[in-house]
């Protein structure tokens, strides 16, 4: 038997790949190396130089014993309710210690404000952070927290951090004061008429009462259908602002294209590029960006144009647990309207005689008009006719200045009572239609002896 | 003293020491990691030049993949209300969340194309074919490998979803839609995939049980069959080459090279490679991460996954409006050209008829013609998505990459 032949390995030093091991060192140290910068990137977080800060900081001020009970690492709020988390605190470590508000205490680590009032009211457990402020709560970085979007890429983030900073580029005076936050404080206290320490919001819900916007907008799913629905125009995305549109100027009443675009218009007048300074300008003159629109320039001052601005952009879709909507307190209004129809049921009795309107014309000399009559006329008519209808300015609809110069008493009342069949069968009431464009609206509908009264009033306004 | 030297280097890192041959053998044979090896393999089939390593490179991204996406497992929560949260908290609160997640991310990318270039190398160097040898069935493999393609390609995109951010629905939207466009079974498979008639919950945890277990345990399936059936096929196609040479007569011998430590040292060369190449784009570049995601608005544009804008493309090449009337392209574009294109390139192994000088060499020139077309049509689908990516724009118009319109912000 013979062994089997036993073949010869060739000679390891013949490296059929000379450089396979070298190359695997060089990539060994590459990879050690990488490896290493991603561990110093790990234990080197951007929040750790704030809490070393502010360690050193409670050191000075509190003592040794006080600063060794502060621990590093992220630190947050949990509330489950809002699925949110607030990582704010990972860097604002002094926002509940008592005695940081000084001038001294770095702007980060300073106590907040009014913990015993509005605080109270909105614990930190149960509102965490950015419910009022904005920003990312989840994030540990600066850039992403505050959703700073200097330089090139974009932080990607729907809830922008309510600074004072961006309240002082869009001008409000007092932007020290954080006014811009009561967009988020009207998420939940929406359906309020006013609420203290909200001045802007209610500044603007007052007017939306006194424009009569729900003539032509349905906001909180009511109202006409002329405009826009704005009951969530706060969660309109920015793809839904095209800013390479247009700009016009108004001249001689007629929207004339600027040669600028609403961007550069923007730009013009060194505001931020958002949707906030497109309501502003829009608001402003609702036809430089939409040169059809039918809404009129109320001629708003700068203060109303962004308190409007903040209401229409706190109207969000938002699904808020019960818990956290407020009560509504409505009883200064229901008493309101009460006295209201305590004053209609009074005077409806009053100028029975004269309501038949055939007659009224047909009649010689100036009847007896009472004193009470064009009052009652006078605030029916700012309530229903006044959001479009001005005495000697053009607006949604014509100026009324020398109505009754131009048309009959008959003509007037049927047109208030009965729009849509005097636009179809009136030649004048179509023509104004051709103008204007849009049909008359009378929120909450009018009744004739309403219209009499209106009637009254005008005849005296607009000699 | 030089030799004295290299002895104690080897003692120290080297001490495997076969005494000859058959044991050099066994090291491979008996080695349950490595036996499905050949002990001794040609030259020509280790080397760079031939077939690239795209397929190891291709199974170690895979490995990659694999342990860190079971550690991901332990951190990710599939629901509609916890799953961005929890893609946040890794990027934010968990050690080393976000080198884990980046890694996954980036080696998912990365296998999505080394999987094609290595489709793209195999026909180029006619690897599908058998040679001369009698025994040699390369063509299952080819198709197995087509299926492997389409594999990873399901993998990434059920892998799209899990962040639930914009980027994620609206690019699952956008592929779920093409899919939709299949004529007679569309609305099914759409209903199959998502569980309802829009992404939601449903649609989640489906793509989320593809993407852990069904979708990772075929592709695992098929790639063991995948490797079996090289070793049935007597090696890859570049050992036709020696073959033919040594027929004809020359006195050739292959260059033959024991597979340890040769082919081992390889092997550890390549995944150290792929390994320290996605550690340096997880250390250096982020992953991005959007909104939460929201049918309620789109973003303009909405885009499909890298590797499929291609088709998204073709849609909108393929959709046509005359006046008022929209001929949709979703199943022109999105269903019949790729499905006639992938079913060619399928079934091209068994028609091509190249001689066998053609099999396991670069560029033979028998097969010009169908390397230009098969060029053709790779250029036509890399060139259409590097279009879709970078110039393509809000309401899908065309733009220069730096000359996208501005979108505003909000505040």
């Amino acid at each position: 038997m013979a062994t089997p032949k036993k073949q010869p390995l060739p000679d390891v030093k013949d490296d059929p790949f000379p450089y396979d091991s070298w190359i695997i060192y060089g990539l060994a140290i590459i990879g050690a190396f990488l490896l290493g910068i991603a561990i110093y990137k790990e234990l080197n977080p951007e929040y750790i130089k704030y809490q070393r800060e502010f360690k050193s900081l409670i050191e000075k001020k509190f003592g040794k014993e006080v600063a060794s009970k502060i621990t590093f690492g992220v630190k947050q709020i949990w509330i489950p309710e809002l699925g949110k988390v607030e990582r704010c605190i990972t860097c604002h470590m002094g926002y509940e210690w008592k005695g940081l508000d000084g001038e001294d205490v770095p702007k980060v680590f300073r106590t907040h404000p009014d913990l015993k009032g509005l605080i109270a009211k909105h614990p930190f457990k149960k509102f965490g952070c950015t419910t009022c402020h904005g920003g990312q709560g989840y994030a540990t970085n600066l850039r992403e927290a505050h959703v700073i979007h200097e330089g090139k890429k974009k932080v990607r983030w729907l809830e922008p951090l309510l600074s004072a900073e961006k309240a002082k580029e869009y001008g409000f005076k007092d932007w020290q004061k954080l006014p811009l936050m009561e967009i988020n404080c009207n998420i939940c206290h929406r359906y309020e008429d006013s609420v203290p320490g909200m001045p802007y919001i209610n500044l603007a819900k007052k007017l939306v009462e006194e424009k009569a916007c729900k003539t032509c907008h349905i906001i909180n799913g009511e109202g006409g259908k002329i405009g826009p629905d704005l009951t969530y125009e706060g969660s309109k995305m920015p793809e839904m602002f095209d800013m390479r549109g247009p700009y016009y100027e108004i001249k001689d009443g007629k929207p004339v294209k600027s040669g600028r675009s609403i961007k550069e218009e923007i730009e013009r007048r060194g505001l931020p590029l958002t949707i906030f300074s497109w309501h502003l300008l829009h608001f402003e003159e609702p036809r430089s960006i939409t040169p059809t629109s039918t809404m009129p320039n109320f001629g708003f001052t700068d203060d109303e144009n962004r308190a409007l601005t903040m209401l229409v952009m706190s109207w969000k879709k938002v699904k808020l647990p019960a818990e956290y909507i407020p009560r509504i307190k409505r009883v200064k209004k229901v008493e309101a309207e009460k006295g209201a129809q305590d004053t209609i049921e009074v005077k409806e009795s009053k100028p029975s005689d004269t309501t038949q309107m055939e007659g009224a014309q047909e009649e010689k000399g100036t009847p007896e008009v009472s004193e009470e009559l064009v009052k009652r006329g006078e605030s029916i008519f700012n309530q229903k006719c006044k959001a479009c209808h001005l005495i000697d300015k053009k607006l949604v609809g014509p100026a009324l200045k020398g109505l009754f110069s131009r048309r009959t008493e008959k003509w007037v009342f049927l047109m208030i009572t009965k729009p849509d069949s005097m636009i179809k069968n009136d030649p004048e009431a179509k023509k104004l239609f051709e103008e204007y464009k849009v049909p008359m609206i009378i929120p909450g509908g009018i009744t004739d002896e309403e219209t009499k009264a209106v009637i009254e009033y005008l005849k005296r306004a607009t000699k | 003293m030089k030799e004295k030297l290299y002895q104690v280097w080897r003692a120290l890192i080297w001490t495997f020491d076969p005494a000859d041959r058959g044991e050099a053998g066994k090291a491979i044979t008996r080695n349950f990691w490595l036996h499905w090896f050949p002990p001794r393999m040609t030259k020509r089939s280790l080397s760079w030049g031939y077939s690239l390593w795209l397929g190891t490179i291709s199974a170690v991204l895979f490995f990659i993949l694999t342990i860190t996406g079971i550690i991901l497992m332990f951190l990710y929560v599939p629901s509609v209300e916890r799953a961005y949260q929890s893609i946040k908290d890794l990027e934010y609160a968990v050690s080393f969340g976000w080198f884990l997640r980046n890694m996954h991310r980036w080696a998912a990318h990365m296998m999505v194309a080394s999987v094609f270039l290595h489709m793209v190398r195999v026909f180029y160097t006619g690897a599908y074919k058998n040679g001369i040898s009698h025994m040699a069935k390369r063509q299952i493999n080819w198709v197995v490998g087509m299926i492997l393609l389409g594999v990873t390609l399901l993998l990434s995109f059920s892998g799209y979803l899990l962040p639930w951010d914009q980027l994620a629905i609206w690019a699952v939207t956008v592929g779920t839609q093409i899919a939709r466009s299949v004529p007679i079974l569309g609305d099914d498979i759409y209903y199959v995939l998502a569980g309802g008639t829009r992404l939601d919950q449903n649609a989640l945890i489906r793509f989320y049980t593809l993407h852990v277990i069904f979708l990772p345990a075929l592709l695992l399936v098929l790639f063991s069959y995948h490797m079996w059936r090289i070793r049935k096929d007597e090696g890859l196609a570049s050992v036709e080459q020696e073959k033919i040479a040594r027929k004809s007569g020359k006195p050739v011998q292959p260059e033959m090279v024991f597979s340890t430590p040769w082919a081992v040292r390889r092997i550890i060369l390549v995944s150290l490679g792929t390994f320290v190449w996605v550690l340096f784009l997880t250390v250096f570049l982020e992953s991005p991460l959007e909104e939460p995601a929201s049918l309620e608005w789109t973003p303009n544009p909405a885009k499909a996954p890298w590797y499929f804008l291609w088709l998204q493309e073709l849609v909108a090449i393929t959709t046509i409006r005359i006046g008022g009337f929209t001929l949709n392209g979703g199943f022109i574009g999105g269903v019949l050209i790729p499905a006639i294109l992938g079913g060619a390139a399928t079934i091209w192994a068994f028609i091509d008829k190249s001689p066998p000088e053609a099999t396991g060499v670069w560029f033979h020139r028998s097969r010009l013609v169908q390397n230009l077309v098969f060029t053709f049509f790779a250029l036509l689908i890399v060139g259409m998505i590097i279009f879709a990516m970078y110039f393509r724009g809000p309401y899908w118009g065309v733009y220069w990459p730096w000359a996208w319109p501005e979108l505003p912000e909000i505040i």
